[in-house]
């Protein structure tokens, strides 16, 4: 960014105290201009502040007011003008800014919702440091309340050092999380949990001769006795001859593969324990099967003939029914017509007799039928299991000496994968019998090997070994990186500390710029060379483990040096303070958005801080684009005198019209309203005397006077007398005479024809024990202003004036006339003495 | 106020500067582990580091010890 952005204009339209829209321009030609607003209470200034809060706030509302209503806060819906909806009108604050020739802006609609952040309101805060908007009664806060640590927090903020804290924050993560690991032995202790486990708890340490020494006697002896290992190594002659006699076993048959096919065997055919009982396994289910399918068919089969005499055994049911209700009379078949006498039944009852014998047939056939399909399923689930069991066994089988035991299992296998359901059952006989036999040579083998090495085998000690050898390397590794990481460590605190004292340096720098400058307002705010004691922000010591913390300490006296300011500034100074505090920070660090908005911020102060601050402004702010609004009467004429008016607008609200909104006056002390309070008897001494001052400010600007430097502890405020004094000084150096006002001089015009300083207090008294009378300000009133329109063009009436500096006579600023007085033609309205 | 031409802004580095010209000087140190700021320049001093930067630079430092653990072994 190379230009600053200044606002241009805003307008409030339904926002607080504001029904219609206003708006405020605050640009003349390329110059921004800043604004003052005065008024009482109650007329709507704050409003002004309340838009630009809202504007630049990330939840769209005020702070005071929050978000919702609620514990006390009146929430969004106060932020719209109690008759915008009623009126039809649609809240909203809008802004416009300048950035070099860029004009920017936006509008944010008031709601009881939070409305998106404008993109011009993003865009300014991207280039501020802080906020710009100073409230008075908030400014406290700073000095009394916040911790070092939120003060340090703020005021890296202020300082745009957040990113810098951020890595100071990750750098000191990451250096407790890199020591933590250094230091960890977890994944050690992991690995020495493996070696108990492997070792079944008889070594609980790494201790490479008692795991030898475990190995030799609790897995290695179970093998061979002779056999011994010295170390774990790959290249150790122990395990080497290890891994040769696993490679032998390999091509055995071990005591699992054995096991394995009893099992399978076991799954075809298990001999009964005991005599009486039967056999289990596929081949004896699929045969039971069997047997229950063709017992199934014959009765099915039986049954089948009985029920194919059921023809009609609809007309059986039907016939049922109407022979059972006894309700229905019956004598003759319902069909024919035939006496039941005369049937071969001969009744009525012997004919239903008969009807329940046919149809109770028909359901034994359905059993029948149901019963075969359900062994016709048994058979064929016996079938498939048998199937793969079959093929189990005989898979296994394949390759070993045993393949050509099983050629009647073989045989029995082909049978009965062309069986199919309705065929004979294939011969199992001779396959079970081969059964029989492996099962028993198979078991002999089995006990013939456990009582020779028992369980233990040359993979499974070379499998133990090898774990032990990795568990090794993994310890080795644990410890390599381990004390890597520790160097890694002691660097990383290095390149730490370097990069913190860079960090720590350039925050001192800006903390010392910052101190300075509230030292520098401080003072100046304090005035008349009161001595202000000096204020220091101070971040810790290089050996303070907590450097994230700032402290604001003042040395108060010879013997309170370094204490919290609280305890020993009054009110206003601590005021004061936290002014001097934000405006430094805005002044140093807000330079792309050079503007204060500043809401009473001068209620604290007696008359002498607020003609300070005025001062204040006009000499360190003059850079900057003010809004500032104040129900302070005296700081606002007093800002007035000391800022110059071609960068200022001063703006009074006169009242506050419920239809409207605020009413504005643009600012200057009115001839009507002085005429008017002196006509109702009323005191309007202090508005004439601002009249004259505003007058003579005005003469003295255009006339292109000079003044005396002033001392120090009054630089801007000009005297009225020192202004009168200056403009007959420079009216006698150029020749002009100023005319006589008839009637009785009053000090004033005595002053300014003179040239003396006039000693005016708050009353026009020749007395100053005495109190003005009405007739006094009246008269003074009158001479006042007759003398003061003697000062206009004589060619076009004009009372503007300008003096280039080439020129020792000033010219109307609209015609060049040079200027001089008319002959004075004496024509007072009334005399003093008859308002006397 | 001045015009917007007049404004003078004042110059003073920047964060993103700063932390350039620290890690330059760091570089420049002869005892400097290059390895180990190479890490600390990727995830941690950094303008804009993302919200694992610990937890990565943490990985990578415990890769970095354990590759320097390899190279000892097999040296």
């Amino acid at each position: 960014m190379d230009k600053p952005i200044t606002i241009e204009a805003f307008r409030l339209t339904g926002f607080r105290a504001f029904l219609r829209a206003q708006e405020f321009q605050l640009r003349r030609g390329d110059k921004p201009l800043s604004l003052a607003v005065f008024a009482p209470n109650a007329k709507g200034k704050s409003s002004l502040v309340d838009a630009f809060e809202f504007y630049f706030s990330e939840k769209a509302t005020l702070q005071r007011l929050g978000e919702r209503a609620a514990e006390g806060k009146a929430g969004r819906a106060a932020l719209e003008h109690v008759d915008a909806q009623g009126k039809g009108v649609n809240p909203s604050v809008q802004f416009w800014f300048r950035e070099g020739s860029e004009r920017f802006g936006g509008s944010r609609n008031v709601s009881q919702t939070v409305t998106p952040l404008p993109s011009a309101a993003a865009r300014v805060l991207a280039n501020c440091a802080l906020p710009f908007v100073i409230r008075g009664y908030e400014l406290r806060r700073f000095v009394e309340e916040e911790t070092s640590e939120h003060r340090y927090k703020e005021i890296v903020a202020w300082l745009g050092l957040q990113r810098l804290l951020t890595i100071q924050q990750n750098l000191r993560a990451l250096r407790r999380q890199v020591k933590q690991r250094a230091e960890d032995s977890t994944t050690r202790q992991e690995r020495l949990r493996d070696l108990v486990g492997v070792t079944g708890n008889a070594v609980t340490e790494w201790d490479e001769a008692n795991i030898c020494a475990w190995l030799n006697s609790s897995v290695i002896s179970k093998l061979d006795k002779a056999l011994t290992l010295t170390s774990l190594s790959e290249d150790e002659a122990g395990y080497q001859a290890l891994k040769e006699r696993k490679a032998v076993e390999d091509e055995e048959i071990g005591i699992a593969s054995l096991k394995r096919f009893l099992t399978q065997i076991e799954d075809l055919y298990k001999q009964p324990p005991s005599d009486g009982e039967a056999a289990t396994g596929a081949i004896p289910d699929f045969g039971s099967a069997f047997t229950d399918f063709g017992t199934a068919a014959s009765r099915e089969s039986v049954e089948r003939v009985k029920a194919s005499q059921t023809v009609f055994s609809s007309l059986w049911a039907a016939a049922k029914s109407v022979f059972e209700d006894t309700q229905i009379p019956l004598e003759a078949c319902p069909v024919c017509d035939t006496q039941f006498s005369a049937t071969p039944h001969g009744s009525r009852d012997a004919i239903q007799l008969t009807l329940d014998a046919k149809l109770h047939g028909l359901a034994d056939y359905q059993a029948a039928d149901a019963g075969l399909d359900s062994a016709r399923q048994a058979l064929s689930r016996a079938s498939r299991v048998l199937t793969g069991f079959l093929e189990n066994l005989t898979s296994s089988l394949q390759g070993t000496g045993y393949a050509d035991k099983i050629s009647s299992v073989t045989a029995y296998q082909q049978a009965l994968a062309t069986w199919k359901t309705g065929d004979p059952a294939p011969d199992s006989a001779a396959a079970v019998g081969e059964l029989i036999v492996l099962h028993r040579n198979i078991s002999e083998e089995v006990r013939r090997m456990e009582e020779g090495q028992g369980e233990a085998t040359y993979a499974g000690a070379v499998r133990t070994v090898d774990s032990l050898i990795k568990l090794k390397r993994d310890l080795r590794r644990i410890e390599l990186t381990k004390a890597q990481l520790f160097r890694l460590n002691v660097q990383l605190n290095e390149q730490s500390h370097v990069i913190n004292t860079a960090f720590v340096s350039h925050t001192q720098t800006l903390v010392g710029e910052l101190k300075d400058k509230v030292n520098e307002l401080y003072r100046a705010i304090q005035g008349d060379g009161t001595e202000a004691p000096p204020i220091r922000l101070e971040l810790p010591g290089e050996e303070d483990t907590n450097q994230q913390r700032l402290q604001l300490v003042i040395d108060f006296a010879r013997n309170r040096k370094g204490v919290v300011p609280t305890g020993y500034l009054s009110d206003s100074q601590i005021h004061a303070l936290a002014l001097s505090l934000r405006l430094a920070a805005i002044h140093l660090f807000n330079g792309g958005v050079p503007v204060i908005v500043l809401d009473d911020v001068v209620t604290s102060y007696d008359a002498d801080h607020r003609k300070s601050i005025a001062a204040m402004l006009a000499m360190h702010f003059s850079n900057h684009q003010v809004v500032l609004v104040t129900h302070d009467e005296r700081f606002f004429m007093l800002l007035k005198d000391h800022q110059p008016q071609n960068t200022w607008r001063f703006r009074r609200i006169t009242e506050l019209k419920p239809d409207f909104g605020p009413a504005f006056l643009d600012y200057r002390t009115r001839d009507e309203d002085i005429q008017t309070k002196l006509d109702s008897g009323q005191s309007a001494a202090n508005d004439i005397r601002q009249a004259e001052e505003e007058w003579l400010l005005d003469i003295c600007r255009g006339f292109g006077v000079k003044v005396v430097i002033r001392p120090i502890e009054h630089p801007y405020k000009y005297e009225r007398g020192e202004l009168a004094s200056a403009l007959a000084a420079f009216l006698r150096s150029a020749h002009i005479v100023p005319p006589q006002v008839p009637g009785i001089a009053n000090p004033f015009l005595v002053s300014l024809q003179t040239g003396d300083l006039e000693n005016f207090g708050s009353h026009f008294s020749d007395n100053p024990s005495e109190g003005a009378s009405s007739g006094d300000e009246k008269a003074r009133w009158r001479e006042f202003t007759y003398f003061r329109d003697q000062f206009a063009c004589k060619k076009c009436g004009k009372k503007r004036f300008v003096r280039p500096d080439q020129l020792k006579v000033p010219v109307c600023d609209k015609c060049n006339e040079p200027f001089s007085f008319e002959p004075l033609t004496p024509e007072l309205p009334e005399a003093r003495s008859e308002a006397a | 106020m001045q015009s917007h031409d007049e404004f003078p802004l004042k110059r003073r580095a920047t964060p993103a500067e700063l932390i350039v010209s620290t890690t330059v000087s760091l570089r420049e140190g002869k005892q400097t582990d290059v390895a180990l700021l190479d890490i600390l320049s990727e995830r941690i001093l950094t303008v804009n580091p993302t919200n694992t930067a610990v937890a990565d630079a943490l990985t990578d430092i415990e890769e970095l010890a354990s590759r320097r653990a390899e190279g000892a072994e097999n040296g």
